[in-house]
This record gives structure tokens, C-alpha cells and sequence, in this order.
């Protein structure tokens, strides 16, 4: 089966005016014209079937967005092969402009003064969407993200979280094959992630529609994606299943404790103090060897514990840590 | 002080970074003194009792106009930054940070001054000084009057471009009032045409406006063209100075208010 | 591109909507339209009551000046003003947004907006024009109308190219607003006045590099019979030529700019 999305040593460099150091730094820049190349992505390769959730996970300025636009078509490559559903991107981008649904989480392409449905007759309008499909999705719509709650509001009145949902109705309404998220939980408060994650399964099974979620909410990537890829400074770092990634590579959660009154030293089998001030303690364990509500339950009954929550690891610190090279990084395909 | 000096050197940051800009507006500026000299040439020699005052000192003023306008484009900046953060929302980022608002767009637009008066209105000064007949003020002590009031007149300018940044906060800006507003300031400034060749009704009405004080006003001084007491006259700008200045403390207050109340 | 320019009325039309919700716009803006053009032909008053005539131009050879230009450029502010407004939109990334749309992203973006404030100023320049017209004596026949047509839809053009290029260079620099701003600048300065009385480099300047002097000042010298005064008597005729090179290159540069495209990242 020929895969929907396939990337091949692809890599994108970009000219930056050169800042130069030094003497009349700043005059000779003012004077120059010298450029130098930054690499943004660096011989990336991966493919993607259809029907696939997948997880593209980095810090900022890895390369997300920069791999994201030349699948799209938006960026052309410097080097490197990509296919999206048999297109060249940068070459046929108005082709497959019609059978791919975009969403960039911090604009939203719809327009601003007027009601949501407006936007949405004239997207009808734009990849000529036939009555039957349009009205058979804003049903959809209403059903998976309350669209008819706020379908007549002008998006400039809409909280992030209606207009994130404006903007995955959007994306869809033209039922594309692929559906490319780029940081769109970003800012959208707790409930609202719940609900967008609710809405990718449920799409996931009512469409089988193949999606790319960029993004560094680890937590959007374990609910929503059962393969991640990670990419820091334009390289691949992991490709795999999530489910392998947590437990081989992030097994280790912090829990944070706030005591009521100052307390001396603590002790708590199976985790390792990183902190302790007297007020807050943080202690690292791994959730493979004990359980978050065990170690509760034990502090609880033997301190005066005021308040606890529990740490995921940060995508970054993972990420930091792949690369300094202390987490191993099988690398699966 | 620090905060200042911060500004300054970002606001020259700035002018590497969109090199650019920066060249387009030096040489479309050398092209405005250019015709403003011609111009002024070309009109005295059809004409040359109407300036009431000779040729030299003519295109003195009209090219000095060209000259103070990076300068005085400065002060109004200010106004075009807040409507800007009211209109990407991003205000209250400002808002937030541990100073003072009006000291902050103060030093901030500081820098932004620094840059073009030592990048383009020098460069401007000795180019025209050079090839189009600009002269030095006559006496030693008008120079350092000119520059009293050139000062004067930018802190009045300022003040003013902060009031109409600070009441876009509260209203919708609307690009044609700002064209509007920014010929009117233009006009009744003095900067193209001496405000004593105005006919007498529209010279009453634009008297009383505080725009001559920002290019009129030093501009005269510059030339010589002062009846009546130098000192008098840097008073009355240093009255208004003030005078603004409180004024935008009161509208400060007022819009303060506002915002916490409607959140902005 | 058939498919695009059929959705343009589409966009404008969503475009229309949003801007009612903005009601008190019109009024000020109506009433902003009113001192801007006032401010203009005072200054021009100012000069003319001094001189008598610029360069051998009188009071109402200017107005019509003023007035013909005006025609061009309102119609310009209405469809195509925002083309100021492009380095923004790809600065800001919303550029993005359209090319990952099945349709003509330059239609997507001329379909963003519409300014009818332009309008106000048609109405005015259209009464300047008239009297001008009848205070100079004028009787034009049937071809000078028609050149008069011709002209000012050249001068509309040369409006909308000079734009096109300085926006599209933004796909280059990523800001273009200091080029707008001065672009505007001279052109606010040549359009009211005959550019003569700015000295010879500069009419080289607003003829050859700039060539704004086309909309107004070359064709208005042939329907007034100054032409003569010209290096190039027949200067004027040439501005449809002029309006279709400079679309021509406004295109290239377009497509050049588009091509090579790096939208800002990160």
C-alpha cells in the first residue's frame, strides 16, 4: 500500500543576514549584504499511512512548522524527496489544497467580524463542496463540537476554545484526506483540550482520516496519537509507537508535595529527592516500579501534606535528554 | 536611566536589521529637500516679494522642514504603536511590565529619536548644507534657541501623539481619521509653508493650535524670523510643555480606569 | 484563476459585511475624507493666492490637477488599498492561509477587504472636477473625453502596479511599509502640483523611476494644451503604454516574489 505522506532525506535551509561580531559591528552591517544558510530541517525521512495519528512532537524552532509548510507546499525544499497522496506539494499545492484540511493553532482562517456559518458557506464555496456533504458535516459538527452553540457568534467574540473548534470544522468541512494540526491546543485551556482530543477519536473513527499533530502538549500526543515523531533541531530524534516512548523513555514522573508545616528530612521508598526546602519537596520516581496514588496515599498518612500534583515529563526535558544521549532511542519504523 | 539606554540601543538594533527601510527613507528624503529647494527657487523668482524675507533664508526653512520631519515623525510614532498593540491586543503585555506606561513609551520612542536624528536628519543637515544652499543660524545664541525649541517642540508633539495613542484605547482607530489628523498636523505646522503666509481667517484659527509649536515655531527661530522676545517665545513652547503634560496624566487616569473597568 | 475570480465577489461581499459591523467608521471616516481633502487644496490655495500660478499652472488647472487624480486613486482605495497591507499579512503568516486554499492566493487577498471610504472621495473629486472644468472654459469633444476616460483608468492601473510591486517586494524583505509610506509621500506631493516647480530631478524622478506623474500630470497637459511646454510633447499619450508595463512588471515581480517565498516561521 502506497503510503499517504512520504518524506525522503528531505531538508530545508534558509539565508539569514549575517549579524556580524566585532569592531563597527553594527555599521558594517548596516552596509552589508552577506547572507549565511540556517538549516531548519535536516534530512528527514519518514512515511505515513493512511488512516494514521501521528504525533510530530519538538521544542521550539525544531523544524515542526518548517516541515508541516512543505507538506503543504507553502515551502519549497532545499533538498530531499516529499509526497503527499501522490503529489509533488510545492508543484501541484492548489490540487492538493482541495484534499488536505489545515489548521494553524495560533490564526484562524476564518473571518473575523463575521458569524462562524458565514465562514463556512463561503469555504462551501471555495473547494465546492456539494450540498449533500456540507449539510451531512455541519450535522457532524454539531454533534462532536456543539458548532450549533455558537455557529451564528462572530469569531472575534468566540473564546480560544470555540474558535479552535470553529477552525477543526473548518478544516473538515470539505472532508479531506489528510488533516495537518499545527500547535492548535496552544493557549486553549484544560476543558477544551479534553474535548479536541475527545474529537480526534471520534473522528479517527467516523472517517479514517489520516492526521500529522504538531505540537509540544506531551499529553495531546499520548491521548490522541498512537505514533510520535520527534524532531529537535530539524532532525529525527524518535520515530515510533507512543506507547513504547512512555514507558521506555519517559518512565519517570515528579511528584510535588506542599506541606503545612516546615519539615525536616523525608523519606519515601522508590523515588529519589530532587528538592526539598522544608515547605516543598519534588520527588522523582518511576511509574513502572510504583504508582502515583500509592506514593499519595503513603505520604499522606505520614506527613502533614497540605497539597500534591503530579508532573508528567516535559517533552523538552525528553527531548534533552534523548539528545544528550541518556535515553536510549530505538529507532522503529 | 537604564531602561533608556536599553531602548536607545534596541531602536538602533532595529534600523540594522531592516537595512532597507532605512536606505528608502534617507534617499527619498535627500529627494524632498531637493524639490523643496527648487521649489522655493523656482517660486521666488516668480514672486519674490511674497515670502517676505529673502531667498536663502526661504529654502533654509522649507528644506529645514525636510530636515526636522524624521525627527518629529518620531514623537508621532508613538501614537501608531499603542493603536497597533489595541489593535494585535497585545497591550496589556505592556501594561503589565513593572514601569511606568508613559515613562515606557517615553524612553521607548527616545531611542527610536536617537536613531533618526543621528542617522538621517545629520546626515540630511550636512548634505544640504553642503549642496543646496542651507545656512547656519546667524548668531551663536539662536542656534541653541533653535534647539531649546526644537526640544520643546518635540516633547509638546509627543505629548499630544501619546493623548491620541492613549484615546485610541478607548475608541476604534479608523485609517482615515489618522490621514485626516496627520495632514491636519502637517498643515497648521508650518512645515511646508511659513504660517505667515496663511490668509488671515485660516492663520487666526490655526494659531491657536499647538502644531506650530513643533515645526513653526524652531523653525523661525532658526531663521531669524522672530518678532518680539526669543525668551518669550521658548516660554510660551515650555507653558505648553507642560501644560500637555498634565493634561495626559488626566487622560492617563481616565483610561487607566476604563480599561480595569471594561478589561480592555 | 477562472475559478478564483468567480469566488471575488464572494469574498467581497463577506468583506462588506464585516466592515458594517463597524458603524461608526463610516461617519468619521466620512468626515476624515472631508479634512484631508480640505487641508489639500488649502495649502493649495495658500500658494496660489501668494503666486498666482505654479509653473505657469492657475488655481482651477490645478484643482483639475487635484481632481483627476483623486478619480483614479479613489477607485484604487476602494478595491485595491490593502495592498499596503500585504507584508503584514505575510509577516503575520496569514499568507499561509491562502495558498493552502484551492484558489488564486493573490484573489484571496485582494478579496480581503474593501474600503468604501474611497467612495466619499469620488464624490468629491467629482464636484472639483466639474468646476474646474466649467470655471476654465473648458468644451472638450467627444476624443478628449475619451482620452480622459482612457487616462484615468491608465492612472487607476499605475496606481494599483506601483502598489502591486512595493507589496510584492515584502516577499523579499518582509516589510515594505517604509517604501508604501514614501511612495505616498511623493505621490500625495506630485499629484496636486504640477511637478514642475520640484525641479528638473525631480520630474526625472516621478517620470522615469516613480512614474506617477503619468496619472495625472502628462495626460492633463495634452487635454490643456500645455504640452508644448514639455521636452516631450506627447509625454501624455503614452500613459495607457506605461500603465500596461508597469501591470506587466507589477505581475512578474508578483509571481517572481511568490515563487520565492519563505513565509516566517517559528
Amino acid at each position: 500500500m502506497t503510503p499517504i505522506i512520504q518524506v525522503q532525506s528531505l531538508t530545508k535551509q534558509f539565508r539569514v543576514p549575517v549579524r556580524h561580531k566585532g569592531r563597527f559591528s553594527a555599521i558594517r552591517t548596516l552596509f552589508s549584504l552577506e547572507r549565511e544558510a540556517k538549516t531548519a530541517v535536516d534530512n528527514i525521512s519518514f512515511t505515513i499511512q493512511k488512516g494514521d495519528m501521528v504525533g510530530y512532537v519538538g521544542p521550539n524552532g525544531a523544524g515542526k512548522s518548517t516541515t508541516i509548510k512543505m507538506l503543504t507546499g507553502i515551502l519549497l525544499p532545499t533538498s530531499g524527496r516529499v509526497e503527499v497522496l501522490e503529489f509533488t506539494p510545492h508543484q501541484q499545492r492548489q490540487q492538493l489544497a482541495r484534499r488536505i484540511g489545515v489548521v494553524f493553532g495560533q490564526k484562524t482562517q476564518l473571518w473575523w467580524d463575521v458569524p462562524v456559518i458565514e465562514s463556512l458557506r463561503l469555504l462551501k464555496e471555495i473547494y465546492k463542496i456539494p450540498a449533500a456533504t456540507y449539510n451531512a458535516n455541519l450535522e457532524l459538527f454539531n454533534d462532536l463540537l456543539d458548532l450549533h452553540e455558537f455557529q451564528h457568534t462572530p469569531v472575534r467574540q468566540l473564546s480560544l476554545g470555540q474558535r479552535m473548534r470553529s477552525d477543526l470544522a473548518a478544516a473538515l468541512l470539505h472532508n479531506p484526506d489528510i488533516l495537518l494540526l499545527d500547535e492548535p491546543t496552544i493557549g486553549v485551556d484544560v476543558v477544551a483540550k479534553e474535548h479536541f482530543r475527545n474529537f480526534m477519536h471520534q473522528l479517527n473513527r467516523e472517517r479514517q482520516v489520516t492526521v500529522l499533530l504538531t505540537t509540544h502538549d506531551m499529553t495531546d500526543i499520548e491521548k490522541v496519537c498512537e505514533r510520535m515523531i520527534i524532531i529537535d533541531h530539524g532532525r529525527i530524534i524518535y520515530d515510533g509507537l507512543v506507547a513504547s516512548m512512555k514507558e521506555q523513555l519517559a518512565p519517570h514522573r515528579t511528584l510535588v508535595v506542599d506541606f503545612t508545616q516546615t519539615v525536616g528530612a523525608i523519606e519515601l521508598d522508590h523515588t529519589e529527592l530532587v528538592t526539598h526546602d522544608g515547605h516543598q519537596a519534588r520527588f522523582r520516581f518511576d511509574r513502572r516500579q510504583i504508582s502515583a496514588s500509592q506514593l499519595i496515599t503513603e505520604l499522606a498518612a505520614r506527613y502533614p501534606v497540605k497539597d500534591i500534583s503530579v508532573e508528567d515529563p516535559e517533552i523538552e526535558a525528553i527531548v534533552r535528554e534523548i539528545y544528550e544521549g541518556t535515553l536510549q532511542t530505538p529507532k522503529e519504523t | 536611566m537604564r531602561v533608556t539606554l536599553a531602548f536607545i540601543r534596541a531602536a538602533f538594533y532595529n534600523t540594522y536589521i531592516y537595512r532597507l527601510d532605512f536606505w528608502i527613507r534617507f534617499l527619498s528624503g535627500i529627494i524632498m529637500m531637493y524639490a523643496t529647494y527648487s521649489l522655493w527657487n523656482i517660486l521666488y523668482l516668480q514672486n519674490p516679494g511674497a515670502f517676505g524675507m529673502n531667498r536663502v533664508q526661504m529654502i533654509t526653512y522649507g528644506v529645514l522642514g525636510v530636515i526636522m520631519y524624521p525627527i518629529m515623525d518620531s514623537a508621532m510614532f508613538v501614537q501608531y504603536y499603542i493603536a497597533e498593540q489595541v489593535r494585535q491586543g497585545t497591550l496589556e503585555m505592556d501594561l503589565m511590565k513593572p514601569l511606568n506606561f508613559i515613562f515606557h513609551m517615553f524612553s521607548r520612542h527616545l531611542g527610536i529619536l536617537c536613531v533618526l536624528a543621528l542617522m538621517q536628519s545629520l546626515p540630511a543637515f550636512l548634505i544640504a548644507a553642503l549642496f543646496l544652499e542651507f545656512r547656519l543660524p546667524a548668531t551663536p545664541e539662536l542656534a541653541l534657541a533653535f534647539v531649546i525649541s526644537l526640544l520643546l517642540g518635540y516633547l509638546i508633539f509627543f505629548a499630544i501623539s501619546l493623548m491620541m495613542g492613549m484615546l485610541s484605547i478607548i475608541t476604534l482607530k479608523i485609517d482615515s481619521f489618522d490621514w485626516a489628523y496627520d495632514s491636519l498636523v502637517r498643515f497648521s505646522s508650518g512645515q511646508f509653508v511659513p504660517l505667515w503666509m496663511f490668509p488671515p481667517l485660516l492663520g487666526a484659527i490655526v494659531a491657536f493650535l499647538p502644531f506650530k509649536q513643533v515645526f513653526f515655531v524652531p523653525m523661525s527661530i532658526y531663521i531669524g524670523a522672530v518678532e518680539g522676545s526669543l525668551a518669550m517665545l521658548l516660554f510660551s513652547q515650555a507653558i505648553w510643555a507642560i501644560g500637555l503634560y498634565g493634561v495626559v496624566q488626566i487622560v492617563w487616569l481616565r483610561v487607566q480606569r476604563r480599561i480595569t473597568v471594561q478589561g480592555g | 484563476m477562472l475559478d478564483s475570480l468567480r469566488l471575488y465577489p464572494k469574498f467581497i461581499e463577506i468583506a462588506i459585511r464585516s466592515r458594517m459591523q463597524y458603524r461608526s467608521d463610516f461617519l468619521v471616516g466620512i468626515f476624515g475624507v472631508i479634512i484631508l481633502n480640505f487641508v489639500n487644496l488649502s495649502l493649495i490655495s495658500i500658494l496660489i493666492g501668494r503666486f498666482q500660478a505654479l509653473a505657469g499652472w492657475r488655481f482651477w488647472e490645478i484643482v483639475m490637477l487635484y481632481a483627476m487624480w483623486l478619480l483614479s486613486h479613489s477607485v484604487y482605495a476602494v478595491f485595491f488599498w490593502h495592498l499596503v497591507l500585504l507584508d503584514e499579512d505575510i509577516l503575520h503568516g496569514r499568507f499561509d492561509q491562502y495558498l493552502v486554499r484551492p484558489c488564486n492566493p493573490l484573489i484571496q487577498f485582494l478579496g480581503r477587504e474593501i474600503n468604501y471610504m474611497g467612495v466619499a472621495d469620488i464624490i468629491f473629486a467629482t464636484t472639483a472636477f466639474s468646476l474646474a472644468y466649467s470655471n476654465l472654459d473648458l468644451r472638450w469633444l467627444f476624443s478628449q473625453w475619451a482620452f480622459f476616460a482612457l487616462a484615468l483608468l491608465a492612472g487607476l492601473v499605475i496606481e494599483i502596479s506601483i502598489s502591486w510591486i512595493i507589496g510584492s517586494i515584502s516577499f523579499w524583505t518582509g516589510r515594505s511599509r517604509a517604501l508604501f509610506s514614501i511612495s505616498i509621500r511623493f505621490s500625495v506631493l506630485s499629484q496636486q502640483y504640477p511637478i514642475d516647480i520640484f525641479g528638473y530631478w525631480y520630474r526625472v524622478f516621478v517620470t522615469g523611476f516613480l512614474p506617477i506623474a503619468f496619472m495625472n500630470y502628462y495626460p492633463l497637459t495634452i487635454l490643456l494644451g500645455k504640452q508644448n511646454a514639455l521636452e516631450i510633447p506627447r509625454l501624455g499619450l503614452f500613459s495607457p503604454l506605461v500603465a500596461l508595463v508597469l501591470l506587466l512588471i507589477g505581475w512578474l515581480v508578483w509571481k517572481k516574489g511568490l515563487a520565492g517565498y519563505t513565509s516566517s516561521g517559528n
